[in-house]
Parts: structure tokens; C-alpha cells; sequence
């Protein structure tokens, strides 16, 4: 019973976005009543989303919290969780709710001081990894592997302006920002929608079985 | 001299890395100046700011956080540079929870800069989950979505939102993330015409050029570079044209690399084919 409403309230769902999206708002002066509905169903997807990142709190709580009750291998990193998480949730509320200079002062530790930091040092670090596997990896072995190698070197110096400082005194026309930007407005576009076409052509394959409730891995157990 | 051509392929990962960090920590410190070609999708956000009404609001979705802060943020205070300039009025929103206070943050400068008030020339609309379906119902009726700004002020007592109801209110959607959502194209640009442009980080943008290619969107900053370009539209030198420099070098670096990576693997190469004839011949006179 619960696995057919499921499986009704996807296909009406879906079929609602279908239709308020290929039906005009009014056929032969006659509303078709689906685009007043945008808003609330718009609005009732936000909480369900809301939702969703309760429901992936309440997950991740469970797991973490198994592995510091059995002291699993690596449970310390657990307890760090518990604490991150704890910690920036009591700020965030009362920040929003009791804003007063200490907590404005905590606040700014964790986030400023802590979260951004770590953010950019994780993003930061692949500029090391990316110079080191292009050292290890670009190599001219093939034909298509020279084209990869010498439209990479183009398109890594033509982005930026070294690239025109190096090529300055050759003629507009072949100079590097020039002949990066025909690379990736022609071939790169030619080739990028190519490889589109194939994709979405799956991803409509895949929103019908799971509009119609086909995919495995729906059934409620 | 053979030797030392294989070496070339063979450099230990600490001393590339360490390389990277010199590209980047010297010209930091030593200033140096390049000339910025200005490329056509930097022009085209530039142009379309420049077209834009001023009894329209332009919607900036800040969808960025920490980790892609140093390309989306000098996009996001150029473009607010010009919107201010202007006089254009903004509302910021965001996809991510983070993102609405980065977007603030910069507001806020660029704000105190040109002497312009939250509220009347911009405001925050703040986090507004949901992807698709969020942006099909703020295009169809915006007060019905977002009821209140992050100060929890309704949004018609904000002067610069009343007579701000839907999508044809606003003159432009502009899309700042690692990688902007496509569905401002499938569900606003396609269905109301409404201009889009995005300014992403330089990775992802190769995706985005069949997009410009159709028109469909109108311009794009391509991470700092896009930056730094429209900076140099604007007669301005901010973070992007100091960002610009260090990751041209290490762009510069990374091409050098390849190039000895491919001298060590083909002096390495010659030598396993000549040893092998080596082997070979040395074989052919035990043979014979």
C-alpha cells in the first residue's frame, strides 16, 4: 500500500511539471489552472528539501554515533563531528535569535576563522595535484594524445594573460588568447554538445523509469 | 646528457610542489603587470550591465562558498562595482546556505564605496532551497517565494521590491558558482527570454560555450580571468587583476612541466629501444 502511494504520488507529481511546462497558461481563453499551482508546489518542494537535510542530520548522527558507542576504529573523528556540527548550529541560533558581540565574535571564529580557511585549503590543494598528475599524465604517445597535449597547452596559456604577452608580436590572428578562444568556442562547443546530446538522451531514459516507478532500488522495504 | 634528459621525466612530486607555491607566493610579492585581452563573453556581461533598466532589478544568484572564493568572489565585486555604479538595483540570493553571506559581505564594501543603502539599491533575499522547482515558482510569482529578506523584513516593505512581482521585473539573472545551474536556461531563459549570465570557475567553463554559442546565455566570466578582464572594462584593479598574475605563472609552469615530462619520457624511450637492439644484436652474434 505505502509502495503505491509512493509510486502515485511520483507520477502525478511528475506529470504536474510535465504538463505546467509543455501547456500554455491559457488554451482558447480557457486557464488551465496548472500555473497557479507553481507556487505552492514550489514552495511544498522547499520544505520537503528541508526536510531531506533534517533527515541527513538524523543519518549522520546515527552512524557517528554507533561508531563512538562500539569506540569503532576511527571514532575520535566522530566525536569531532558531534562537535563541529554542535558547535556551529548553537552559533548559526544564536546568531539569529540572541545576536550579542560574543556570540557575532564566535561566530566569526568558526566561520571566518575556521570554515573558510579549511574550505580554501581543500580547494587549494588540488592546484598541486592537477600540476603534478598534468606532469605525470600528458604525454605525447598517440596522434590523439598530441592533440589533447598541444590543445591543453593552448587553451592553459591563451586563458591568461601570458599567453598574449608571449604571442604579442605574432599577427592578432595567432596569437594565444585567439586561437584559445576558437578552440573552445568551435571545436570544444562542437565537441561538448556532442557529448551532451548522449548524456541527456540517458537522462531522459532515466526520469521516465523513475517517474514511472521502473527503477530498482524504489521499492519501499 | 642522456642521463639527465630522462631525469626531465622523473621530477619528485615535492619539488613540483613546491615549484607551484613559489608561482604563486612571488608574484604576490613582486608586482607584475600583463596586458588582459579582453575576450567576447566577458564583453557580453559587461554589455548586457550596461543595457540594463533601471526600473528593473538584476538577481544575483551567489551560489558559492569557501572553496571556490578565490574566483567567484572578485567576479561577484566586479559585477556589483558596475551594478552600483550604474545604479542598478540587486537582490542576492543563494542556492547554498553559505552563499548569501559572501554575497553580503561583498555587498556590504562595495556598498560603503559608492555611498548606496540596503534596502533601497540592494537587498538579500538569502538561501532559497529547491533547485528546479524554486526557480519555476520565483519566476512565476516572487513575494509567494520569498516572503521575507534574511533580515526577516517582508519583502514589500523593502522600497526597492514593490512592484517586483515576477521574472519580467527583472532585467537580468546573473549566476556566480563553481558551476551555475542550467536550469536559469531550461526554465527562465527559455520560457521568458529573461537574459542569463554566468560567471563560473575557469574548470567547468568549457560547458558553458555551446550555451553562448546559441545565445542563450549572454555573457560569461570565466573564473579569475573573467574577473580580471572586467575589471580592466571597468578601469578598476581589484583582486582579479592581482589573482591573475600568480595563476598565470602557474599555468606557465604547468605547460613547462609537460614539455620536460615529454623530453624525460622520449630520451627514455630512445634508450629502451636502443638497449633493446643492443640485447638484440649482442643475441644475433651468440647466434650466429
Amino acid at each position: 500500500m505505502k509502495e503505491r502511494v509512493v509510486k502515485i504520488i511520483t507520477l502525478l507529481g511528475g506529470l504536474y511539471y510535465f504538463l505546467e511546462f509543455v501547456l500554455p497558461q491559457e488554451i482558447k481563453g480557457h486557464t488551465t489552472y496548472l500555473s497557479s499551482f507553481i507556487v505552492p508546489m514550489g514552495n511544498i518542494l522547499m520544505v520537503l528539501w528541508a526536510f531531506a537535510v533534517g533527515l541527513g542530520l538524523i543519518n549522520l548522527s546515527i552512524t557517528h554515533g554507533k561508531k563512538v558507542k562500539k569506540l569503532e576504529p576511527g571514532w575520535i573523528y566522530s566525536i569531532a563531528f558531534f562537535i563541529a556540527m554542535l558547535a556551529m548550529m548553537v552559533t548559526c541560533f544564536l546568531d539569529t535569535y540572541h545576536p550579542t558581540s560574543l556570540v557575532r565574535q564566535f561566530y566569526e571564529i568558526l566561520f571566518t576563522r575556521m570554515y573558510m580557511p579549511l574550505g580554501a585549503t581543500i580547494f587549494s590543494l588540488l592546484a598541486l595535484f592537477m600540476a603534478t598528475s598534468a606532469y605525470r599524465a600528458m604525454r605525447v604517445r598517440t596522434f590523439e594524445a598530441t592533440v589533447m597535449v598541444v590543445s591543453a597547452c593552448i587553451i592553459m596559456l591563451g586563458q591568461v594573460p601570458i599567453g598574449l604577452w608571449m604571442t604579442r608580436t605574432l599577427p592578432s590572428c595567432i596569437q594565444l588568447p585567439r586561437v584559445s578562444a576558437w578552440l573552445l568556442w568551435i571545436a570544444n562547443t562542437a565537441a561538448y554538445r556532442a557529448v551532451m546530446f548522449g548524456i541527456y538522451m540517458g537522462m531522459i531514459a532515466v526520469a521516465l523509469r523513475l517517474w514511472l516507478s521502473l527503477e530498482k532500488g524504489m521499492e519501499l522495504r | 646528457m642522456k642521463e639527465f634528459l630522462v631525469k626531465l621525466g622523473k621530477i619528485d612530486r615535492r619539488v613540483i610542489y613546491l615549484l607551484v607555491i613559489l608561482a604563486v607566493v612571488i608574484p604576490l610579492i613582486v608586482k607584475i603587470r600583463l596586458p588582459i585581452f579582453i575576450s567576447r563573453e566577458t564583453n557580453g556581461v559587461y554589455t548586457i550591465i550596461e543595457h540594463c533598466p533601471e526600473d528593473k532589478i538584476v538577481l544575483l544568484d551567489c551560489t558559492w562558498d569557501a572553496g571556490n572564493r578565490g574566483e567567484n568572489w572578485p567576479q561577484t565585486e566586479a559585477v556589483m562595482v558596475h551594478l552600483m555604479r550604474k545604479g542598478i538595483k540587486f537582490a542576492i540570493m543563494s542556492r547554498i546556505p553559505q552563499g548569501t553571506g559572501f554575497g553580503r559581505e561583498i555587498a556590504e564594501k562595495v556598498a560603503k564605496k559608492y555611498g548606496k543603502k540596503y534596502g533601497i539599491d540592494w537587498c538579500n533575499l538569502g538561501y532559497l532551497p529547491g533547485e528546479a522547482a524554486m526557480i519555476q515558482a520565483l519566476a512565476k510569482d516572487i513575494k509567494g517565494v520569498v516572503k521575507k529578506d534574511i533580515k526577516g523584513t517582508p519583502l514589500d516593505s523593502i522600497p526597492m521590491m514593490q512592484g517586483i512581482e515576477d521574472i519580467r521585473d527583472i532585467s537580468l539573472i546573473c549566476g556566480i558558482a563553481y558551476w551555475p545551474s542550467e536550469d536559469w536556461l531550461r526554465f527562465v531563459q527559455g520560457v521568458y527570454g529573461t537574459n542569463v549570465a554566468f560567471c563560473s570557475s575557469a574548470i567547468v567553463s568549457s560547458a558553458m560555450y555551446p550555451f553562448l554559442d546559441s545565445g542563450q546565455l549572454c555573457g560569461l566570466l570565466v573564473g579569475v580571468r573573467g574577473a580580471a578582464e572586467y575589471e580592466r572594462l571597468l578601469g578598476t584593479e581589484e583582486l582579479g587583476t592581482e589573482l591573475i598574475v600568480p595563476q598565470s605563472m602557474v599555468h606557465l609552469l604547468i605547460v613547462v612541466l609537460i614539455v620536460l615530462a615529454n623530453i624525460g619520457f622520449w630520451a627514455e624511450r630512445r634508450e629502451k629501444k636502443e638497449e633493446r637492439r643492443g640485447i638484440r644484436d649482442e643475441g644475433g652474434e651468440t647466434g650466429k
